[in-house]
């Protein structure tokens, strides 16, 4: 019944395999700090945008909860727009983002 | 300078710090007019030389300047012979005429001189360390007094190997104003000229203006004109390296301070383990940076304090400035200090030559993800929010949250599709959100009848045992009733539901059961019904209609081939559900059912597709409950018998505690576990019972202890119920007693039945009630472990679950293998009311924990079925076809929502509709409860007291 190995679930692969095949997902990125991107499965023009940009703002989202409240942190992060939503998970050593389209997810 | 100036003439005497000393033992030794000016407290002021001048070092003088002379060369000769002259000069012209207390020691000038020829040699370092004027200089050395000589010598040797690192430690230079003697005093009087003393001074001034004009010409008084030395001064120029700066600086935000603080107190915690690491230094300061460093996570890696300040760009809170002189060399050191300040970041940042930080397994350490703390969390946040974004709107259903929807406009549904039994997800969300606007007109109309006159329109339909028809609004209804019409059959829209509702209830009542045959399905007008009319009516009926709706299915690659055994929601996180999965099949007979693994699953609605956790067990999960005072402690119950506690905060796949066989453990499988909530102040116990036979209680407070609260004794079956099955007589126990009653029958096996099931009385916590397999549920109390309390016959086959229902504390409801249902009331022996549907194994019931008169059961026969026997006792009202063995059931306790599962793995998610009515007092709840059934038993009372 149970053959497979256990826990396949806390494997970092398995995880990222299933986050890229769930419905209306574009692509993921990791992007660690320093700036090098460590995984991704968008092109590289897309990637290197993404990349860039997105690690930026979410220092900035997380200088403003911050300063607001210097006891809480920033967790995630959804940027929803007309065509995708992206949802980006900064951490103190990586950025992770993911892209998704909404209208695909939801129908 | 400074020190030769304060030191003047008392070198002879120690060390040049004692500046107030006595000059009488030098007058006389230098045998000149030895003068004293004593003060009034009798304390020397004598004035004295401004140069120190010692006849012996006059001597020395004299005979050493040819040979300083020799050594031309010498900076220190030069030095000396430079500083000598003058001096000698000075003391030839004397001071104040007539007085010889100038005389002073050369020697002691010398020892001066000689003290800062030393300095200037400290300071040239190494290299005239054998110049010729050396003996001079060590002659001099030894001849003052010796610890002054010896605190020289050992500082130019220590300065000798002067280390870089000296250059930053702290010299302590205090100035002082050397004290100031006064010789004559004469304090200015001002006398007012009308007084009498005005006269007095007027005269001494007089005198004293006469004086000075006397003076002049007095052969006693001479000018002279007279010298005071200037203090030898000489410019000298040295090279030294050009003095170079650096300067740090560092900012902290207010949460940089906050962070800083809390890594402060945490490494403040973890101080004492950590001691004796290399880097014992200053690790409150490495802290520090490493904690204002973690804002410049995107700047280079190495770039230094001042690279991870600037990526930050914000205003400075502190500014630390350093300024140090060095030479090239030690500038590189003090920046790659600083560097090393800032170096938390740089440190940790730097991804590639970082060092591991999780401590990954060895095969993925090349993995550059692996290293990178709290991705797998992130991962699972990513993949709860994508899941999210899928499943908002059934999230939104479960909640009971209606959907915003902009325009609909309303008409008649599509009837093949509303007609669809097929409740897949998509079709039912959509039928679901067009039809919301009516419904929740409607809702809004029952609400308002619930609030201001009890809901008359709907208790007025109560007896008749019909539709609640509490939401019958007006477009609802005709919405429902076209789209009925459709499928269901030729009629008028508006006459058929009336006409043909209000036709069950007359029916119901007037057409008595069966009678003295509860099991069979009893033959009733509604019964003739199209199967398919009813099932409509119960599926897709108009508002007011109880009818269920797939949300999804909890499952996924883990659990596919699992059987669902048990389910259990977490007391606390109410949408947390624990599932217990094992093989029930016995394909393999129980030796391989055993020894196949079980697992236990989190789910949870942040992620529909995929558990939070889950765990293997050894064997197959049969039972499982939470803690409901420790949320975090799960009980589970395996199929060979163990009882393991599980601590799911510490998430491992290990009990906390498991029975073994020395700790009672079960010879059977558990098919029941329960904490006992007796209150804070007291703690929860764990009970569970198995086909062994045992009601066992468990205690974790010091170990995983057991107490047997009963052994399930077998009863006799008798022919027929009735009186004689009384307590006493069945648990008397004695063997003669046994044996007579079992002489009749047949005979035992074992004297010992098995437990499937238990349920402890919201009323009394002592007494709970345990069904058995071969069909008797018991009446047992804590307090009695030999002997029941009460014990119902009815059932024909195992009963499964037994529930108490949250309503009437004396009411429960037992399903069974013999298909049917059964509501039981204490005190009475045999049920009060009998349910079946259909032919198959009833696996699990429940009470709707909201619903008086409403509970569902799941059969192995794939149905879901929910009564409402307010409405019917013969029908469910919402059946659902799972199209595989279903073996459990619950009630979600916060949402309008039912789960169950089974066979194939999967936990379906059911959003009820007009099922639950939270908003009834719970005196309106068993009102209808009651009334409910003394309708029902009314009607079947002649057939019991047939049977009886």
């Amino acid at each position: 019944m149970f053959k497979r190995p256990f826990f396949p679930q806390s494997g970092i692969e398995e995880t990222l395999a299933r986050i890229q095949n769930h419905k209306g997902v574009l692509g993921t990125v990791i992007v660690s700090n320093s700036g090098t991107t460590l995984r991704s499965t968008l092109d590289d023009l897309l990637t290197e945008q993404y990349s860039k940009l997105l690690p930026s703002l979410a220092e900035l989202a997380r200088n403003l909860v911050r300063d607001l409240d210097p006891q809480n942190d920033l967790d995630f992060l959804r940027i929803r727009s007309f065509k995708h939503e992206i949802m980006v998970a900064a951490r103190e050593d990586f950025v992770l983002i993911v892209i998704q389209d909404p209208t695909a997810a939801s129908s | 300078m400074l020190r030769q100036s304060q030191t003047g003439g008392s070198k002879r005497l120690g060390k040049s710090s004692s500046r107030r000393s006595t000059r009488s033992g030098m007058g006389g030794a230098d045998g000149g007019v030895n003068l004293q000016v004593i003060d009034d407290q009798g304390v020397d002021r004598t004035p004295r030389p401004l140069v120190s001048l010692d006849p012996a070092a006059m001597r020395y003088g004299a005979q050493g300047t040819a040979n300083l002379l020799s050594t031309p060369n010498s900076e220190a000769s030069e030095f000396m012979f430079l500083a000598r002259l003058p001096s000698a000069t000075f003391s030839r012209h004397g001071g104040h005429s007539g007085t010889s207390s100038g005389t002073s020691t050369p020697l002691s000038e010398e020892d001066d001189y000689g003290t800062a020829l030393e300095r200037e040699r400290k300071e040239k370092a190494k290299q005239d360390a054998a110049a010729a004027a050396e003996e001079e200089a060590e002659e001099a050395l030894r001849r003052p007094a010796a610890s002054a000589a010896a605190d020289d010598k050992a500082e130019k040797v220590e300065l000798e190997f002067l280390h870089e690192a000296d250059l930053d430690k702290h010299v302590y230079i205090s100035l002082e104003e050397t004290q100031t003697h006064f010789i004559l005093v004469v304090p200015c009087v001002t006398v007012a000229t009308d007084s009498e003393e005005a006269k007095v001074v007027e005269e001494a001034n007089k005198r004293y203006n006469a004086l000075l004009t006397l003076k002049q010409a007095a052969d006693n008084y001479t000018d002279a004109e007279t010298q005071t030395l200037d203090l030898l001064k000489k410019n000298r120029e040295v090279q030294s390296a050009v003095m170079r700066t650096s300067s740090t600086a560092c900012q902290a935000t207010v949460w940089d301070i906050t962070d800083t603080y809390k890594a402060l107190n945490s490494a403040g915690a973890t101080e004492g383990e950590e001691a004796g690491a290399g880097h014992a230094g200053l690790p409150s300061i490495s802290l520090l940076a490493s904690a204002v460093g973690r804002g410049g996570n995107y700047a280079s890696a190495g770039a230094g304090v001042s690279g991870a300040t600037r990526s930050r760009g914000h205003n400075s809170n502190s500014n630390s400035r350093r300024t140090t002189m060095t030479n090239g060399n030690e500038l590189i050191r003090v920046e790659s200090s600083s560097a090393s300040v800032a170096g938390g970041a740089s440190a940790n940042g730097g991804l590639p030559e970082g060092v591991p930080l999780d401590s990954a397994p060895e095969e993925s350490r090349h993995n550059p993800l692996h290293r990178l703390r709290g991705l797998l969390e992130s991962l699972e946040l990513m993949d709860a929010a994508l899941t999210q974004n899928a499943y908002l709107p059934k999230l939104l259903l479960y909640r009971g949250i209606q959907q915003v929807v902009q325009h609909t406009p309303i008409t008649p549904l599509d009837p093949s599709k509303t007609m669809e039994r097929d409740m897949t997800g998509t079709k039912s969300l959509n039928s679901g959100a067009v039809r919301s606007p009516s419904r929740a007109a409607s809702r809004v109309v029952s609400r308002q009848h619930s609030e201001t006159s009890i809901g008359e329109s709907v208790r007025s339909r109560v007896p008749g045992g019909t539709g609640r028809g509490d939401a019958m609004s007006t477009a609802g209804g005709l919405n429902h009733v076209m789209s009925m019409g459709g499928g269901g059959g030729p009629g008028s829209v508006g006459s058929q539901a009336p006409s043909q509702v209000p036709q069950a209830g007359p029916s119901d009542r007037g057409a008595p059961p069966s009678i003295g045959q509860p099991h069979q399905a009893p033959s009733l007008a509604e019964s003739a019904w199209p199967d398919e009319l009813l099932q409509d009516l119960a599926d897709l009926g108009p508002d007011g209609v109880p009818r269920i709706e797939l949300l999804w299915e909890w499952q996924c690659p883990l659990t596919t081939g699992a059987h669902v055994s048990c389910m259990a929601w977490n007391r606390k996180q109410s949408d947390l559900l624990a599932v217990g999965y094992g093989n029930n099949s016995f394909d393999g007979g129980v030796d391989h059912a055993v020894s196949i693994k079980g697992m236990v699953a989190f789910w949870s609605l942040k992620n529909p597709e995929f558990p939070l956790w889950s765990f293997e067990t050894k064997s197959g999960v049969t039972a499982l409950d939470f803690a409901t005072y420790n949320p975090n402690i799960l009980a589970v119950g395996l199929y060979d018998g163990t009882v393991a506690i599980y601590d799911i905060k510490a998430r491992q796949g290990i009990p906390a505690m498991e029975s073994d066989a020395a700790t009672g453990r079960h010879t059977d499988p558990v098919w029941k576990v329960r904490w006992l909530d007796r209150g804070h102040e007291r703690d929860e116990p764990l009970i569970s019972i198995s086909t062994d036979g045992r009601v066992t209680q468990w205690s974790i407070a010091k170990g995983l202890e057991f107490v047997d609260l009963m052994k399930l004794k077998r009863v006799p079956r008798r022919n027929q119920g009735g009186e004689g099955v009384s307590a006493a007589a069945v648990s008397s126990g004695g063997k003669a007693v046994a044996t007579a009653v079992a002489a009749d029958h047949d005979a035992f096996i074992s004297r010992l039945t098995s437990g499937m099931t238990f349920d402890f009385s919201a009323r009394d916590e002592r007494i709970y009630i345990a069904g058995t397999e071969d069909g008797w549920i018991h009446k047992c109390s804590t307090s009695y472990s030999e002997q029941y309390l009460e014990s119902y016959q009815g059932h024909m086959g195992p009963v499964y679950n037994i529930q108490w229902s949250p309503f009437r504390k004396d009411m429960f409801i037992s399903a069974s293998g013999d298909w049917t249902l059964r509501l039981w009331q204490e005190g009475r022996e045999s049920a009060l009311l009998l349910f079946q549907a259909a032919s198959h194994e009833i696996n699990d019931v429940q009470w709707c924990p909201n619903n008086a008169t409403v509970f569902g059961d799941v059969t192995s026969g794939g149905r879901l079925e929910l009564w409402d026997f307010e409405l019917s006792t013969v029908k469910p009202v919402v059946t659902h076809k799972a199209g595989m063995r279903l073996s459990c059931l619950l009630f979600s306790t916060n949402s309008p929502v039912v789960v169950c599962g089974g066979e194939n793995g999967a936990i379906s998610v059911f959003r009820t509709h007009n099922i639950e009515r939270e908003y009834d007092t719970l005196d309106e709840q068993l009102s209808r409860l009651d009334e409910t059934i003394r309708a029902n038993v009314m009607k079947q009372q002649p057939g019991q007291m047939h049977a009886a």
